[in-house]
């Protein structure tokens, strides 16, 4: 398996991902819906693992394999959110965003690099790596629930919509606690120090805490929602800083130890 | 961090109200508050224990070299400390990753195609392969060779000793205007220089030098109560003795693979315990968070 077969395996896994967010749309039975997105699901799963086999090593590296995996958990994060919460929309809106995502690995590829330098040869890369990209794909998802409320909902947000935002912010954050502190653990294995400021760390502090300001604010001053939805944005901005934000950076060039993509 | 002042007035903030959010809500102590008061306090322990932490950790580094044994370390201010514990270096490697070939343009020296490089990894039962137009066939490979002059050109022998380099000959033919070249390609070694292949007059083809896959150095180490500990020390690997972690950190990179010196960071942070505890707190918490997501509203509705 080589990146030659993601075109077929991507489109096939969209496929029945957009057969299953149009089933959710139309109130079809959850099953139906489970079924054509878990089918979607597993298509593209194949790829990741074939892919995962022939590098022999995790696909986390590049930029362009995270990305694989965010468009693998966020129509996950979807089927997880319909079948809590029955929204009918929010596999249209994984369905949308993961289609964003599997069209920049297509039409953008990157260097597809089989080596793995030995600071990532660790148990602790993929869980680290899975847990954040599940969190990214949760809080991705409020990120559009809260640009719809903003934006595009003709009528006044009703709060059973503002407890979803909340739901997804506490899941995701709960998943990046994880990936921060696994990511803590193993960098006192591997660099001798739990954290050391460096800019990925930093801008991951920051992203933490804003996630953190934004649930404290919707316990404190409940009725206050489009400041709410504000604060989600920014923290979701924050956390794009983080992801591949940094990259780009001038102060993080050849300083962070973090960036791993760059050749 | 601790010398910048809005640092310190936001630490201090902090701490104060997170500390007195969980006192509140751990006296009288409620099953249901079981999840708050480990988020809460799990992050209080760890930001102030991290802190104190930062203050009374000793990070030293100490340099070996084969078949010696150091009992010497420098700290941050380039001062020697001398250790209750003394470290013999027995050996040290660098495994690698096959080479690659990698075409590059001949003015700039950058690798080709400008935004995204391709290459070619030589792994086991390679003997082929494409790098833009150019078609790669490997001839002969010395994973172990020498480089020797001739009169009007470097070829390459067996050489199975210390700066042996990795070399392969190999033909190579652009698919556009048929043109063939070959000869020798390697990434040299710190004895012998590299060698690439001038294809036209716009590029040539090179082989990178080699990717580490990992480093570790056999060590035996001595305490001060007559004990002997030999191991072996990774990057990811590191060796606890006496209550110091010993890092693989670096070595000479002049030499590569032949380094006969292995650089260790020795650690010793007498809060880890209490910082290990705090995070343990937080990942119990933020379990607890993920499984009452949804609990925690059914609640607010009754």
């Amino acid at each position: 398996m080589t990146w030659d077969y993601f075109v077929p395996f991507s489109i096939a896994a969209l496929h029945f991902w957009g057969f299953g967010a149009f089933a959710a749309w139309r109130g079809r039975k959850p099953y139906v819906v489970g079924g054509l997105t878990l089918i979607g699901l597993a298509i593209f799963f194949c790829f990741i693992v074939g892919i995962w086999i022939s590098l022999e090593r995790p696909p986390m590296r590049t930029m362009g394999e995270t990305r694989l995996w965010y468009s693998f958990f966020l129509p996950l994060a979807g089927l997880i959110t319909y079948s809590r919460w029955r929204y009918k929309w929010i596999l249209s809106f994984s369905f949308i965003l993961s289609l964003v995502f599997i069209c920049i690995n297509i039409f953008k590829p990157e260097i597809h690099n089989k080596t793995l330098m030995p600071a990532l040869q660790s148990p602790w890369f993929t869980p680290h790596v899975i847990v954040y990209m599940f969190a990214y794909a949760m809080l991705g998802a409020a990120t559009v629930m809260a640009i719809y409320l903003l934006w595009f909902k003709k009528k006044p947000i009703d709060s059973r919509e503002m407890d979803l935002c909340d739901n997804l912010t506490y899941v995701g954050l709960a998943f990046m606690t994880l990936g921060m502190l696994s990511g803590a653990v193993w960098a006192k294995e591997a660099w001798g120090h739990y954290w050391s400021w460096d800019p990925k760390e930093t801008w991951a502090a920051a992203t933490w805490f804003s996630y953190l300001i934004y649930i404290h604010f919707r316990l404190g001053k409940p009725m206050l929602y489009r400041k709410a939805l504000i604060l989600l944005l920014i923290s979701f901005v924050l956390l794009q800083m983080c992801w591949y934000g940094i990259n780009y950076l001038p102060s993080a060039q050849g300083v962070s130890i973090h960036t791993y993509n760059l050749n | 961090m601790l010398s910048a002042w809005p640092f310190v007035l936001l630490y201090i903030w902090m701490m104060t109200v997170l500390g007195l959010t969980t006192l509140r809500a751990g006296f009288p102590f409620r099953w249901k508050k079981l999840a708050f008061l480990l988020n809460h306090a799990g992050l209080f322990i760890a930001l102030i224990t991290a802190t104190l932490g930062n203050a009374d950790m000793q990070r030293l580094k100490m340099t070996t070299r084969i078949d010696n044994a150091e009992w010497r370390a420098m700290n941050e201010h380039g001062k020697l400390i001398e250790l209750s514990l003394a470290i013999e270096l027995k050996d040290f490697t660098i495994d690698e990753y096959p080479p690659k070939l990698m075409l590059i343009d001949n003015e700039t020296g950058r690798t080709l195609p400008e935004k995204a490089p391709e290459h070619l990894l030589l792994e086991e039962g390679v003997t082929d392969g494409r790098l833009v137009d150019w078609l790669v066939t490997i001839r002969q490979t010395i994973p172990w060779a020498a480089s020797v002059a001739t009169e009007d050109t470097v070829k390459f022998t067996e050489f199975h000793s210390m700066g042996a380099t990795y070399a392969v000959y190999l033909q190579a033919i652009n698919q556009k205007t048929k043109t063939a070249k070959e000869g020798w390609v390697s990434c040299g070694s710190f004895i012998f220089p590299y060698k690439a292949l001038r294809l036209d007059s716009l590029t040539s083809l090179i082989m990178p030098e080699r990717e580490p896959q990992r480093f570790a150095s056999t060590v035996k180490v001595y305490t001060e109560d007559g004990k002997q500990v030999e191991d072996t020390i990774a990057v990811n690997h590191p060796l606890n003795v006496a209550g110091w972690n010993i890092y693989q950190l670096s070595y000479d990179d002049t030499k590569g693979r032949w380094s006969d010196i292995s650089v260790f960071e020795l650690v010793r942070d007498p809060w880890l315990p209490a910082v290990y505890t705090g995070i343990i707190m937080m990942v119990l918490g933020a379990i607890c968070l993920f499984v009452n997501a949804q609990k925690r509203k059914e609640e607010d509705a009754e």
